[in-house]
C-alpha cells in the first residue's frame, strides 16, 4: 500500500492536517453549520501554509500537493471551498463544478463574495453572473446558495478535469476516514461476547469497503498523471469522469458499510461518521449524479471510438518513482 | 354522539375507503404537512386519531374487551393502508401501538382494558424501552434492573434509541429481574409511567435532522407490581411474542408508506421516460414486501405463532427501503439542498431509510436467524 504521492506533497498536507486537527477536526463542520463565519478559521490555516499559491496545472509536484491537500480536507469534511480555490482558471478565479446545460445551479460556499468561474463536465466554461438566495432546509444549507451562470466562448476541459479529480481526492480522504472509523468501532463495540469484527460477515463487509477505497486511490493516482500529461485536457476529462464514477460507487459501498456497522450510533450527531456521511452527499450528487456522470462518460468514450480508453496502457508509470513528478 | 352513516361500513375495506373519501374535506387540517417537524406531526396524528375515534372509525382489529371494535389484524392492516392511500401518512404512534398493544392484550389484559383506548384515540403515546448502550443486537445482555420492594419494583438503568420517549406517557420497559448473568432467562416486561419521578429523557439529534429517538434514564423509578406485563423472569417470552407484531405489522405499515411515497414521486416526475426504470424497480421491491407482509398479517389474523421465518420479511423490507428511497431521490431534482418542504421531507425520509437495515434487529442478525434457525446451518464457531 505505497503512497505514491511525492514526499513534499505529503509533508505540506501533514502540516495543514495537524493544524486542522488542533482547530477541531470535524467540529469545524459542526460549528460552521451553526455559524458560517466560523469557516474563516480554515482559510487562515490554508493561507498561512501557502496552499493558495499552488499552481496544479503548471507543475506536477504542485498538482500532487493539491491532491494531498484535498484528501485531508475530505478527511474532516472541511466546510470550505478547497477544491474550488485550487481549481483556478486563467483569470485566477476559483472554479465551481456545475451541471451540464443548466442556467441555475447550486453551489456550496458561493456566499464568499469572489469572482467565481464555473465549468461543467463536458469542459464548457461559464462566468458566474449572479448569486441567488442562500438556501435553508438542510443543515448544510446555510453554506450553500444558488448561482446564475452564462456560457463563455471557451472550452476548458483540462480545468474541468482538474476540478473533478480534486473533488474525488476529497472523497478519497473522507472515505479513508469512514473506513478507519469503522475498523476502530468494530474493534471496540462488543456484542454477544466479542467485538463486532470477530464476526466473519462483518470482517468481509469491512474487507469489501477496503477494496473499494484501495481501488479508488489507485485510480485517483492514475488520473493525476493523466491531468499532468494531457495539455489539452480532453482525454484527462474522460479519465476524471471515470474516476468520478468509481468514486461514487466506492462511496456507496464504504458509507453503507460504515452505517451498517456503526448501528444506531452512526446516525447521531455526536459521532463524526454521521457528519462525514451528511457532507459526502454534496460531492456525490453535485454537479451530476452517478447515472448522469456514467452516461456522459459513455458518450465521450464512444465519441473517441474507444481510443481514450487505450491511452492509459501506454503510460510510463515507473515503479518506485512518484507517479506525477519526474 | 356522532351517528355513523349506515351505508358506509368502515369495518370493510371498501367502506373505509369510501368513508375517508367522503370526509376528506373536513380532515385537511389533520393532514401532516411536509414542513411539520416531528412534534407537529405527532400532534396532528393524535388529533386525527381523536377525530376518527369519535366517528367510530378506529378500534377495528382490537378486542372489544379492551375497548376495540373486534376483528383481526387484517382490519388493522386495512386501516393503515387506507390512511396512507388517502394522504394521511402513518401515525407516528402506530408502531408502538402494534408492538406494545399486542403485549398488553396477551399478557396484561387489565392494563390493556385500561390503556388501549387512550392510544387508539390519540390521547396517549407509548414508547418501547428495550435497547441499551451495551445491549443493541445482543438484547439479552441488558442491564437495567428491577428490584422488588413493597411498593412494587424499583427501576435503575438506562435505555437508548427510544423513539418518541420525549412525548410518551407509558413505556414498555424490559428490565433484569434475575441475577446479572441470567441473560434472557432473567428479564421482565413492565408498563412504566414516563411521568413518574426518577425518569429523565434526553432526545438525540440524528442525521435526518430530527430528534428521532432518545436516551431514557430510570433512576429509582417505582413501577407497581400490577404494571408487570407477563410473569417475573418471563420477559423474553413476552418480547418474542411482540416481535411477531413488530415483524408483521411494521413491514405492512412501511410498505403502505413506501407505496404512497412512490405514487407521490410519480406525480412529480418531470421526465417519466428517463426515470421509469428506477421507479419500476422500486415498485417491484415495495410490491414484494407487500405480498410477503400480507401473508404474514393473515397468519397473525388466524392466530398463528410466527417463527424465525419472519426474518425474511425484515430482510426484504430493509432492502426495499434502500431501493425505494434511492429511486425517489434519483427522480427528485431538488433533493440536495432545496428548501421546499417537500424536498426537506424527502431528505428526512431518505436518511431514515438508511437505518432500515439497522433498527429493529439489524440485517446481519436477520441473516443469522435465517441461516441458523430456518435453514439449520451451523453457528459461527466461537474462538478465544
Amino acid at each position: 500500500m505505497n503512497r505514491i504521492l511525492a514526499d513534499e506533497a505529503l509533508a505540506l498536507a501533514a502540516v495543514v492536517r495537524d493544524q486542522v486537527l488542533a482547530a477541531g477536526g470535524v467540529d469545524l463542520l459542526r460549528s460552521a453549520v451553526r455559524r458560517p463565519e466560523n469557516r474563516d478559521k480554515i482559510n487562515s490555516i490554508f493561507d498561512a501554509a501557502g496552499v493558495w499559491g499552488l499552481q496544479p496545472l503548471d507543475d506536477g509536484l504542485e498538482l500532487e500537493a493539491a491532491a494531498a491537500i484535498c484528501e485531508i480536507s475530505g478527511e474532516f469534511a472541511l466546510p470550505y471551498p478547497v477544491v474550488e480555490r485550487l481549481t483556478r482558471d486563467r483569470h485566477d478565479c476559483p472554479t465551481l463544478l456545475v451541471p451540464t446545460a443548466a442556467k441555475r445551479c447550486i453551489g456550496v460556499h458561493v456566499d464568499y463574495d469572489w469572482a467565481w468561474s464555473a465549468v461543467d463536465l463536458t469542459g464548457q466554461s461559464y462566468e458566474v453572473i449572479g448569486r441567488g438566495q442562500s438556501l435553508f432546509g438542510t443543515r448544510i444549507a446555510p453554506l450553500a446558495g444558488e448561482v446564475f451562470i452564462r456560457p463563455r466562448a471557451e472550452q476548458q476541459p483540462r480545468l474541468a478535469a482538474l476540478g473533478v479529480t480534486l473533488q474525488c481526492w476529497w472523497l478519497v480522504g473522507l472515505l479513508r476516514k469512514a473506513l478507519a472509523d469503522t475498523i476502530k468501532y468494530s474493534g471496540e463495540r462488543n456484542q454477544f461476547g466479542r467485538p463486532l469484527r470477530a464476526f466473519q460477515a462483518v470482517a468481509f463487509g469491512i474487507a469489501d469497503m477496503t477494496v473499494a477505497v484501495e481501488g479508488l486511490e489507485e485510480m485517483a493516482k492514475y488520473t493525476l498523471w493523466s491531468v499532468r500529461e494531457d495539455d489539452h485536457g480532453s482525454s484527462a476529462l474522460v479519465d476524471s469522469l471515470a474516476l468520478r464514477t468509481i468514486a461514487l460507487e466506492a462511496s456507496d459501498i464504504v458509507l453503507r458499510g460504515a452505517h451498517q456497522y456503526h448501528g444506531a450510533m452512526g446516525f447521531t450527531d455526536e459521532v463524526d461518521i454521521s457528519w462525514l456521511s451528511l457532507a459526502s452527499q454534496l460531492p456525490r450528487r453535485l454537479p451530476e449524479t452517478e447515472s448522469a456522470t456514467r452516461d456522459l462518460l459513455a458518450s465521450m468514450i464512444s465519441a473517441s471510438e474507444f481510443e481514450v480508453m487505450r491511452r492509459g496502457r501506454t503510460s510510463a508509470a515507473v515503479e518506485g518513482e512518484s507517479l506525477v513528478s519526474g | 354522539m356522532y351517528q355513523a352513516n349506515p351505508t358506509l361500513d368502515v369495518s370493510t375495506e371498501a367502506g373505509l375507503d369510501a368513508w375517508l373519501a367522503v370526509h376528506a374535506s373536513e380532515m385537511t387540517s389533520l393532514r401532516a404537512d411536509s414542513s411539520d417537524d416531528l412534534n407537529a406531526r405527532v400532534a396532528k396524528d393524535r388529533a386525527l386519531l381523536g377525530y376518527l375515534t369519535d366517528r367510530g372509525v378506529t378500534g377495528w382489529g382490537w378486542p372489544i374487551e379492551y375497548g376495540g371494535r373486534g376483528g383481526t389484524e387484517v382490519h388493522r392492516a386495512v386501516f393503515y393502508d387506507q390512511l396512507t392511500r388517502h394522504g394521511f401518512g402513518m401515525p407516528e404512534c402506530a408502531p408502538g401501538l402494534e408492538v406494545l398493544g399486542s403485549a398488553l392484550a396477551k399478557y396484561a389484559p387489565t392494563l390493556a382494558a385500561k390503556y388501549l383506548t387512550d392510544m387508539l384515540s390519540g390521547r396517549s403515546i407509548w414508547c418501547q424501552g428495550f435497547s441499551e448502550p451495551e445491549a443493541g443486537s445482543d438484547l439479552a445482555a441488558l442491564r437495567t434492573t428491577a428490584t422488588r420492594v413493597d411498593a412494587g419494583w424499583i427501576i435503575k438503568g438506562q435505555k437508548v434509541w427510544t423513539s418518541l420517549a420525549h412525548l410518551a406517557s407509558w413505556c414498555g420497559l424490559l428490565a433484569r429481574t434475575g441475577p446479572p448473568n441470567s441473560r434472557h432467562r432473567g428479564l421482565t416486561l413492565f408498563w412504566a409511567d414516563m411521568r413518574e419521578p426518577g425518569v429523565s429523557v434526553r432526545p438525540l439529534r440524528t442525521l435526518s435532522g430530527e430528534d428521532d429517538f432518545c436516551e431514557v434514564f430510570f433512576d429509582g423509578t417505582v413501577v407497581p407490581d400490577d404494571h408487570r406485563v407477563g410473569g417475573v423472569d418471563e420477559g423474553w417470552d413476552v418480547a418474542m411474542h411482540l416481535l411477531q407484531f413488530e415483524r408483521g405489522m411494521w413491514a405492512w405499515q412501511r410498505q403502505a408508506i413506501m407505496h404512497a411515497a412512490l405514487e407521490d414521486a410519480i406525480t412529480r416526475l418531470r421526465d417519466p421516460a428517463t426515470h421509469s426504470a428506477a421507479i419500476a424497480r422500486a415498485y417491484l421491491a415495495a410490491a414484494a414486501v407487500r405480498s410477503r407482509s400480507r401473508s404474514t398479517v393473515e397468519r397473525l389474523a388466524r392466530g398463528e405463532t410466527l417463527g424465525p421465518e419472519v426474518s425474511a420479511d425484515k430482510l426484504l423490507l430493509g432492502q426495499a427501503e434502500h431501493i425505494v428511497y434511492d429511486a425517489i431521490r434519483s427522480v427528485s431534482p431538488g433533493f440536495e439542498l432545496s428548501s421546499s418542504p417537500n424536498d426537506s421531507a424527502l431528505r428526512r425520509e431518505w436518511f431514515y431509510s438508511r437505518a432500515a437495515t439497522v433498527y429493529g434487529g439489524s440485517a446481519d442478525i436477520q441473516r443469522n436467524i435465517v441461516a441458523q434457525r430456518v435453514l439449520g446451518l451451523p453457528r459461527e464457531m466461537n474462538y478465544a
